[in-house]
């Protein structure tokens, strides 16, 4: 399947690129005199060409030079025969051999009839010739096959090119260019040679010793093609070669020799298909808490798995043991602290191509978007895939400043070469197909939910009751005000059990002291408080979660991304509390406004304001049988959350 | 357009790669043998023979209606359309209709010969006939009519203060 759409894009490819081609070439042959019935020759020559001098014996020269009205049907035809190919080819009709034979055919017999009346000289038509033998199969092996014929052809002619200057001795001739250039341009310099390039022709004719270090330039350009027999990895260098080549032998040598870069065709595609085996590199830089599900599905669906991470991630990337335990069969590659971001990256699309990967996940994409849009560029063979964080900051242009500039360009080239995306929630996943349509969005939870890791899950744990608010204190994505009057409102009830806040963030900065500071002022007997500072290691952070009754994120639903970007919770993008829950069966507090997914509903319970929060906390959480029932119900609810369940998701996000 | 997803036979592929590895073999041997080719087997080996130093440079002075045709004046293709049928007729005028070559053909394949000598030959008169087509054609690619036409044969001599005549022939002369 892979294969086939491949080859339909290639074959299509080919045909639009090949016909343009020949058609400029058909105009230009117009626009200079040379179609037959422009020619219009009284005559033939021989020009030691044996197939010529078969087409000469068989009396057609002479025919058509009686019957003048044959040059302009040789021309129409020239322009007419290939229209039931491209026909064809677009109309995706049942396929006929026939057009495709008769229009090979016909070409080398129109450029032969050319050489014989006006010396077309057909070298640098021969890839054309051959390509056009692609016309005549339907098979991808074949095309395949006859487009990898036509690379080696159009390698030979360079290399071919170079050996003959070296076996003859002209490269060690010394003045030879000098002398090439006299002969050459010798019409030019006949004249006056007031032009700026005449006399640069003059000034090398007069100093052989730079014209010669051209000559040998041009012998080791040729010659450098010789490393595409051997390798397919330089192919587009080769390519890039043939373009300057082509530019400065018409500089040099006044030889337009441009219809030879059809031949470059087979050097831009790489190899044909993709690679065969399957093999993924995912890429993350911070965001480790959403990798476990796509890892464990990444093992499941793929044969080799490499993880492309920072050195923080790797260490909390799970809680429980290490990560080659959990997915022994997945590679890691960490970036340590004195590897830049643009050099990770660079090892990564290096150790990509080297290792020939089918397959790129992108988990987060936060830094150097410009230099990795334009990487993928040039990784056709390779299915992306990306993890949306915050669809209006990935959609959304932005123009502020130089970085919005590349970011919003980047972007821009990310949303046509990726088609994949995965998002944390399912209303995510509906927004972004209308934002990009026609693309894949599929939701996959952070992590599925593994109800072992809960022992004692139902059982109304005794006092003091631990709400726990997890995320970095923040005043910018969290309201941590409506928790405080809530706990103020319920401290105001003598009969209130006792609570164990925990704030479980990095409360050493500055906001988060302020923060602290407020509940530090409300601790006492009946409510206790428990903190951070730093980095909280992630079995730790499991534990905390393990252990909690309540989880509490009092999110500001509007928010601004990284980049300014206006971000709505539970729509354009999604809190960390939806990975946090399926660590914790346990309920949840979010203010109204947060969309809650249908798929969380009997965790995530909204309030109104912290008196409506309060009659949560003394109706669920301090009563012992509505506590235990909520728990058994999103038990039931989170089974959902399995690998199996996302399985199919999963292959629509990595099928090509 | 939808593609054929079964794989080719290994048998048809083995034909497919004998068939090119067979037009890179005759390819390499026409590339050597240098003197004659086979479209589609051609070499590539322009500007690799030795040049010697040129004693003189042979050139074709086109006056039309008395007013001499200049190379820089004309477009890189335009002007070898200019050029090119002067050459050929030349090399068809030294040759005698390329009589060595056929002369070689009549000793090796005398029957093949005898059956297609006929259309060997370009068409008779071509010597008399040539300066009046190419005056028209000429004509035809300066977009104005050439009344008078003239070319003469040059040979130019490459001096370190320019270009000097060093012979001169008249060639062609049609009003």
């Amino acid at each position: 399947m892979e294969k086939r759409a491949n080859y339909t894009r290639d074959r299509n490819l080919l045909l639009l690129c090949y016909f343009l081609f020949y058609y400029v070439l058909l105009l230009s042959f117009c626009h200079d005199g040379r179609l037959l019935s422009q020619y219009q020759p009284v005559f033939f020559s021989e020009n030691r060409d044996l197939t010529e001098l078969a087409l000469i014996a068989s009396g057609l020269p002479r025919w058509m030079i009686a019957h003048p009205w044959a040059f302009r049907v040789a021309d129409c035809l020239a322009f007419l025969l290939p229209v039931p190919l491209i026909w064809q080819g677009f109309r995706d009709r049942r396929f006929s051999v026939v057009p495709g034979v008769v229009f090979v055919l016909y070409l080398a017999l129109y450029l032969l009839l050319d050489d014989i009346f006006w010396q077309v000289h057909h070298e640098p038509f021969l890839v054309l010739v051959l390509l056009s033998l692609t016309w005549t199969t339907r098979k991808a092996d074949r095309f395949y096959l006859l487009l990898a014929g036509c690379r080696y052809y159009f390698l030979y002619v360079f290399v071919s090119a170079a050996i003959w200057k070296i076996a003859r001795g002209a490269v060690f001739n010394p003045g030879e260019m000098s002398r090439i250039l006299l002969f050459h341009h010798k019409d030019l310099l006949i004249g006056p040679c007031a032009s700026p390039l005449c006399r640069a022709y003059r000034w090398l004719i007069d100093h052989p010793s730079v014209s010669s270090l051209l000559y040998l330039g041009g012998v080791v350009l040729e010659a450098t093609f010789i490393i595409g027999f051997f390798t397919r990895r330089r192919d587009r260098l080769l390519a890039a070669l043939a373009v300057i080549f082509v530019i400065a032998d018409l500089l040099v040598m006044r030889i337009p020799y441009w219809m030879i870069l059809i031949g470059t065709y087979p050097l831009w595609l790489r190899k044909a298909g993709y690679p065969a085996v399957k093999k993924i590199l995912v890429y993350e830089t911070t965001h480790h808490e959403n990798l476990p599900a796509l890892l464990d599905l990444c093992d499941q669906e793929f044969s080799e798995v490499t993880v492309f991470l920072k050195e923080l991630s790797y260490h909390h990337l799970t809680g429980e043991g290490s990560p080659e335990h959990r997915w022994p069969r997945a590679e890691f590659v960490i970036q340590t602290r004195d590897c830049g971001n643009p050099r990770f990256l660079w090892q990564l699309f290096s150790f990509l191509r080297r290792h020939d990967y089918s397959h790129l996940h992108l988990a987060t994409l936060d830094n150097n978007l410009l230099l990795v849009a334009l990487r993928l560029l040039f990784l056709d063979r390779v299915h992306v895939s990306l993890t949306v964080h915050e669809i209006n900051e990935y959609t959304i242009p932005s123009w502020r400043g130089l970085r919005d500039w590349s970011e919003t360009i980047a972007k821009r080239l990310l949303h046509g070469r990726i088609r994949h995306y995965h998002v944390f929630l399912p209303a995510m996943a509906d927004l972004l197909q209308q934002r990009l349509p026609g693309c894949v969005a599929v939701f996959i939870p952070s992590r599925f939910y593994a109800s072992h890791r809960q022992p004692g899950w139902a059982l109304p744990a005794p006092p003091p009751y631990r709400i726990v608010v997890p995320g970095s204190l923040d005043p910018n994505r969290r309201n941590y005000g409506d928790i405080d009057q809530t706990l103020r409102l319920l401290l105001s009830d003598p009969a209130m059990p006792p609570i164990q806040l925990v704030l479980l963030g990095d409360s050493s900065t500055p906001a988060g002291s302020a923060i602290l500071t407020s509940f530090q002022s409300l601790a006492g007997d009946r409510l206790t408080l428990r903190h951070f500072s730093g980095y909280i290691p992630e079995a730790g952070y499991e534990g905390e979660l393990a252990t909690a009754h309540l989880l509490w994120s009092p999110l500001n639903i509007h928010k601004q991304s990284s980049r300014r970007a206006s971000e709505t919770y539970g729509l354009t993008t999604a809190s960390g509390l939806t990975a946090d829950l399926l660590l914790s069966d346990v309920p949840a507090l979010v203010p109204t406004g947060f969309s809650v997914p249908d798929v969380f509903g009997a965790a995530l319970h909204t309030y109104r304001s912290p008196e409506d929060a309060a009659t949560f906390l003394r109706d669920i959480l301090f009563n012992a049988a509505a506590y235990a029932h909520t728990r058994v119900e999103i038990r039931q609810a989170f089974t959902f959350f399995s690998k199996e369940n996302f399985t199919g998701l999963f292959r629509q996000l990595i099928d090509r | 357009m939808a593609a054929d997803p079964k794989p080719l036979t290994h048998s048809r592929k083995k034909g497919l790669l004998a068939l090119m590895i067979g037009f890179f073999i005759l390819q390499a041997g026409f590339d050597l043998a240098h003197s004659v080719t086979a479209f589609p087997f051609v070499h590539y080996g322009m500007f690799s023979e030795r040049f010697p130093n040129p004693e003189s440079l042979p050139a074709f002075e086109i006056l039309a209606d008395d007013r001499p045709l200049r190379a820089a004046g004309f477009g890189i293709y335009r002007w070898d359309m200019i050029q090119q049928p002067l050459e050929a007729f030349d090399r068809w005028e030294r040759t005698g209709d390329y009589a060595g070559d056929k002369a070689r053909m009549k000793t090796i394949f005398p029957g093949l010969y005898a059956l297609v000598s006929s259309h060997l030959d370009n068409p008779p008169g071509l010597a008399t006939t040539f300066p009046g087509w190419y005056r028209k054609y000429l004509g035809r690619l300066l977009g104005r009519p050439v009344h008078r036409l003239r070319v003469e044969k040059l040979s130019y001599g490459y001096e370190p203060f320019g270009i000097v005549v060093l012979a001169k022939s008249p060639w062609i002369n049609c009003d």
